[in-house]
């Protein structure tokens, strides 16, 4: 397993003006993610789990603190190289869709290969929504297709490009319980693959109890971190 | 809408855009007319979360086949007063920052036709009103054709002409 660092956060800080003032979301966070790996990271509403995500995705510039991708310090980089990455090397799940909705599936999916520079491969794109179970939807527009269905087309795009990091933010926190099991285990069994360094922020536990490491959050700060081996499946 | 946006097939009838009846275009040329002759603002999910503004107007106009060029990206996003947000991500935007980027992207492909579905149905009343009137003012500005679907009444009134769907039946106001 290759265990060279992917991503590096070295006392990070980030804070929000906020109507009571000012929220610190992250709070001196120091955390390293190995090239190859899966980790959950879990916590409360408001923990800073999302920013933590955002960050590491050059989403969100810390206020302090530095931010490596393979190596290179995110501050480092001009705006274009920093969009390079986050198109090509990153991976984005979030809760909502995000679909476009006058695209169909496998436009959507499309559309991602060509954003990210990959040269667009229609039967890759279809592949991928077939091994997600979607194989009869693959024309349809996001409004046709069920909630699951959309998000299931969500997880497909940002994975399509084939990218180095997978960063999910609640991906299946719009799911029902089974629905939101298999599709954790899609994205593992897909990082298993691929060898890509997958980072799912859940506060659902059954979720987080599906990562040999795991990191919690609470006020901005890391409480506990254990790494093992992941569970076998048990439903 | 849907129908107009070729998104759905009617039973019977027919729907003409410059003398085509998109009823009976297959579905590749119905997203061909859709990428290259109408802008499409939906209610929600027409910004791309990981990208910026400007790199979100850039993608509508990859889809539409349009050369995106740095210059009309800042003018389109300036002309709609969001300017100050180009390099921003979608979850630094308010929802009437958000609303008008997607009408940057929707005008981005230079089309004849918008479709706005709701469009501003998330925003509360006063930033409702005040990006419908930009949405309108663009258009008007560009020369495209807006149609729009709003339940508000108020909104109604910003239009040329507006229509009272009732019953499956479609009445002049």
């Amino acid at each position: 397993m290759n265990e060279s660092p992917a991503i590096t956060l070295d006392h990070v800080v980030k804070s929000y003006a906020a109507a009571g003032g000012t929220v610190v979301a992250l709070d001196g966070v120091s955390l390293t993610f190995d090239a190859g790996t899966s980790v959950a990271v879990t916590g409360h509403s408001g923990c800073g789990k999302s920013t933590l995500l955002a960050v590491m995705g050059a989403l969100e510039v810390p206020d302090s603190g530095r931010v490596r991708v393979a190596g290179q310090l995110l501050a480092d980089m001009s705006a274009s190289a920093r969009a390079r990455i986050r198109r090509a090397d990153f991976g984005f799940i979030f809760q909502s869709d995000n679909l476009i909705p006058y695209l169909t599936a496998v436009e959507n999916l499309a559309q991602q290969m060509a954003l990210s520079g990959t040269a667009v491969d229609l039967s890759r794109c279809t592949e991928m929504l077939q091994r997600l179970g979607l194989s009869e939807h693959l024309h349809k527009l996001p409004d046709q297709l069920s909630g699951g269905q959309r998000q299931r087309v969500a997880m497909a795009r940002a994975l399509v490009h084939r990218p180095r990091y997978v960063l999910a933010d609640e991906p299946t926190g719009s799911l029902d319980r089974a629905s939101s099991l298999e599709a954790i285990e899609f994205l593992l069994a897909q990082q298993e693959e691929t060898r890509a360094t997958l980072v799912v922020v859940t506060h659902d536990p059954s979720v987080a109890a599906r990562f040999a490491t795991r990191v919690a959050l609470s006020d901005g700060r890391i409480v506990a971190a254990t790494t093992g081996h992941r569970p076998a499946l048990n439903r | 809408m849907s129908l107009v946006a070729g998104l759905l097939r009617p039973d019977s009838g027919s729907i003409l855009f410059r003398g085509t009846n998109i009823a009976e275009l297959d579905d590749t040329a119905c997203a061909r007319l859709r990428s290259r002759h109408f802008g499409v603002v939906p209610q929600r999910g027409g910004l791309l979360p990981y990208l910026t503004a400007e790199e979100n107007v850039a993608f509508a106009m990859n889809l539409a086949g349009v050369e995106a060029r740095k210059r009309e990206i800042t003018a389109q996003l300036d002309e709609l007063g969001v300017a100050h947000r180009s390099r921003h991500f979608p979850r630094e935007m308010s929802g009437g920052e958000a609303v008008r980027v997607s009408v940057a992207m929707a005008l981005a492909s230079k089309p004849e036709l918008i479709l706005a579905d709701e469009a501003t149905g998330e925003l509360d009343p006063a930033t409702a009103r005040e990006t419908m009137d930009v949405i309108v003012k663009r258009s008007i500005d560009h020369g495209v054709t807006l149609l729009y679907v709003t339940h508000d009444v108020q909104m109604a009134d910003k239009a040329e002409r507006s229509f009272t769907l009732t019953d499956k039946e479609l009445r002049a106001s």
